[in-house]
């Protein structure tokens, strides 16, 4: 263990501060709370083991959640290939049933939720990214080591097809 | 700067007026001055900003305390789980022989395999192959979680003793768990010296189902009936090849009052967890970091020897992937298997040559010693409404529906217009025809003569014949005729609520007409259009089209959620063919995204040149 390591004391910090974040990332981005469970843990297992590689000039965060995206994506192409070579592994996790009394505001969330989900995984993580973690387009290029331009463009274009799914829903306040 | 590059660099606005820079100022400041010159574009803000502020207001599901401590525990000591890591959390213990044995390297002694597990093993083998030849995806060097996919990418293979790889993941080292799952009846006997840590959540049934056992990672595991209980504050047991008691690596009381056990604990057996039914539910990970595993199911038995994955999955043959051979063994297994694959590819490729060939035969003057040599036609040559009809057979019988994508094609346009009159005629009478194939192909032909004396029978057909394709490829037509009379047919189509593949060529023959609102309706279809429009039809229209200001639609394709890769190739190959260099970025970006796939940043890699 390397205790006056400056990565594993962020690592620590990160623990403590930026789990629930992450977890909330892959949760949304997997849809299956029990697999985002899994990837937060792998992601910090994975930063862990490989805790010298983390460069102390480049925000921490930024590091870790590039791991995160590594499981992610491994999780999505395993979940492909399972469903295309063997029967399904995993039975779609049940909705609770919502009370009676569910107020528009959840169903507003629900129905979001679910359009993110329908997004395509560029998409999706960059709209995560921006509204979830509020990084800048420079930050997420720097996560998804891709351009500001590119981010900016595919922001455009989740929220432009998340307005058209959503509907009058998520207008009422700009007409 | 136009609307749509505007709002495509909106948020960099954004971040630079949040001083979040991104932005050089000269660009912010023109960004700004079309913000505040365009009513539209801050509308569309205002709309996007609500958006965002249902985003940012999503709740947040906690993460379960459980998770949250064992994350805690990883930062603080790399165990992945409470008790995941035997070496880290042993204290006060006796070693265990199986974590002193991870390290060694199995020596291949004679064992027996079933030829299923031979099968299944050259299935898994020959998919990662596969997988690596395609390429799955891009690779972040360097960043742990990726170490998998860079092996392949090195085309070298990641599965050496002592580095079990995950079904179609990624590498890990040998003291780390394998996944297993298991189902059907399964019984999970362990070997003297073996080691077996359940570090997901699952549910085991013991002695006959007798007893059951709850386990969740980083919680004690607690057993108990009338005559045995045992509890572990770690979930790791191992089994000594001394003793017929069990240890727990997190401590284990065991009170054996006499009674029948719920597992054995044997010298020469181990221990043995027998579960009935398909009663171990969830994903159970088993480390066989020493030892032997033995997995029996309806489909036979499996010895899982250290360095070794095996997975039961529920309803499924067992998948086994033999990790335990050296690595030249692997290696020679994946060279046979990429030398087959490559005369595979070898044989494709020649298959595909000769179709190639037997299709421009058809097509062209056939050329064969046996055959009298047809003489080569060019555009000024005339050719009769026969002799047009006899080529458009040969064309339609090969190629169908398709017949318009071949370069064939393009040249029996040409001799259709040099014919003249004989032209005309022969494509009224095709428009006439009732074979669906060739009528498609006609209308397709028609696109490309543009003659106002096909006028009448293309906007019969757009608003009157009762296949859909016909109706979307006369559309077309009328809209390539370009011919202020045809303005009336096309509102008509536009106005009749049709199909959106209809809708779309009757709004680029509005915008072509000079329609400005048609035009701008074609321009925010090619930005929303997903699921309303087929790529098939927005790509045919833009190509067939070339309408330079539509270059920007087909980046905006390009992106389009669903669009496969070879659509999205052909818009590649499409900008390229831009006489100038403004798609230098766009091709930078392509080639730069690491979520877009690698045989696509490498045309855009070509486009951009050494």
């Amino acid at each position: 263990m390397r205790p006056t390591d400056p990565g594993t004391r962020e690592l620590e910090r990160f623990a403590e501060e930026g789990a629930e974040r992450l977890y909330a990332l892959f949760r949304r981005a997997v849809g299956d709370p029990q697999v985002a469970e899994d990837l937060v843990q792998d992601t910090f297992h994975d930063a862990w083991r490989h805790i010298d590689r983390y460069d102390a000039e480049r925000p921490f965060r930024h590091w870790i959640v590039r791991i995160g995206l590594n499981r992610l994506r491994s999780h999505l192409r395993r979940r492909k290939l399972e469903r295309q070579w063997v029967a399904p592994l995993a039975v779609e996790p049940a909705c609770e049933a919502k009370p009676e009394s569910s107020l528009v505001e959840e169903e507003r969330a629900a129905s979001l939720e679910h359009a993110i989900e329908r997004l395509g995984e560029r998409q999706r993580v960059a709209v995560l990214l921006r509204y979830q973690e509020g990084m800048s387009c420079t930050e997420i290029a720097d996560v998804l080591d891709s351009s500001a331009n590119a981010v900016s463009i595919h922001l455009h274009r989740a929220r432009h097809a998340l307005r058209r799914w959503l509907g009058e829903d998520f207008e009422g306040e700009s007409r | 700067m136009n609307c749509h590059e505007f709002l495509e660099q909106v948020d960099r606005l954004l971040d630079y007026d949040a001083g979040r820079g991104g932005l050089s100022a000269d660009r912010a400041n023109a960004l700004r001055e079309h913000r505040d010159s365009c009513s539209l574009c801050r509308w569309e803000m205002r709309r996007d900003e609500s958006l965002a502020t249902a985003l940012r207001a999503l709740p947040a599901e906690p993460l379960p305390e459980r998770t949250a401590r064992a994350i805690r525990d990883v930062a603080k000591h790399g165990a992945k789980e409470s008790g995941g890591d035997a070496r880290e959390h042993g204290e006060g213990h006796e070693p265990v022989v199986a974590a002193e044995a991870a390290s060694s390297v199995w020596d291949g002694g004679a064992r027996v395999i079933p030829g299923w597990v031979v099968w299944i093993g050259a299935a898994a083998a020959t998919i990662l192959v596969v997988l690596a030849i395609r390429g799955g995806g891009p690779s972040y060097r360097g960043l742990p979680g990726s170490d998998g996919i860079e092996a392949w990418r090195d085309g070298a293979w990641v599965a050496t003793v002592g580095h079990p790889i995950r079904f179609g993941e990624s590498l890990r080292t040998a003291d780390e768990a394998v996944p297993m799952r298991l189902s059907d009846a399964v019984t999970v006997e362990l070997g003297p010296a073996s080691r077996f840590a359940v570090l997901d959540d699952a549910t085991l049934r013991l002695d006959g189902g007798r007893v059951g056992a709850w386990v969740r990672p980083g919680e004690p595991m607690r057993v108990a009936t009338g005559d045995v209980s045992v509890e572990s504050r770690g979930t790791v047991f191992s089994v000594s090849s001394e003793e017929t008691r069990l240890d727990g690596e997190g401590g284990v009381d065991a009170n054996d009052s006499g009674g029948p056990g719920f597992a054995e604990a044997q010298k020469d057996r181990g221990m043995r967890i027998r579960p009935k039914d398909a009663a171990i539910a969830g994903v159970v990970t088993v480390a066989v970091a020493a030892g032997t595993v033995r997995v029996t199911s309806s489909y036979g038995t499996l010895d899982v020897n250290e360095n070794e994955v095996a997975r039961v999955l529920p309803g499924g043959a067992p998948t086994f992937v033999d990790l335990a051979a050296t690595e030249s063994e692997l290696r020679d297994t994946v060279r046979r298997l990429e030398t087959e694959i490559a005369a595979l590819r070898d044989e494709l490729a020649t298959e595909r040559e000769e179709n190639e060939a037997r299709r421009a035969s058809a097509v062209a003057a056939p050329e064969s010693a046996s055959t009298p040599r047809e003489p080569k036609l060019t555009a000024e040559s005339k050719l009769t409404a026969d002799e047009l009809r006899e080529r458009y057979d040969r064309l339609i019988e090969v190629y169908g529906y398709g017949s318009y994508l071949n370069p064939g094609f393009s040249e029996f346009a040409s001799l259709v217009r040099a014919a003249g009159d004989a032209g005309i005629g022969f494509v009224l009478d095709e428009l006439d025809g009732a074979d669906t194939p060739r009528l498609f192909s006609t209308l397709l032909l028609a696109s490309r003569i543009g003659d106002d004396r096909l006028l009448d029978d293309v906007a019969d057909l757009a608003s009157g014949h009762d296949e859909l394709i016909i109706r979307r490829a006369a559309t077309r037509a009328l809209a390539a005729i370009e011919d202020p009379r045809s303005e009336p047919a096309l509102l008509s189509i536009y106005r009749s609520g049709e199909d959106a593949g209809v809708l779309l060529n009757a709004w680029y023959g509005l915008a072509r007409l000079g329609n400005e609102e048609a035009f701008t309706t074609v321009r925010r279809l090619l930005d929303s259009a997903s699921s309303e429009v087929t790529e098939d039809v927005l790509l045919a229209n833009v190509l067939l089209f070339e309408d330079p200001r539509l270059d920007v639609g087909l980046r905006e394709a390009f992106h389009r959620t669903g669009l496969s890769v070879a659509k999205r190739r052909q818009i590649l190959e499409a900008l390229s063919d831009s006489p100038d260099d403004r798609w230098h970025d766009f091709f930078a970006e392509v080639a730069n995204d690491p979520f877009t796939e690698e045989e696509l940043r490498d045309v855009a890699r070509r486009q951009l040149g050494p």
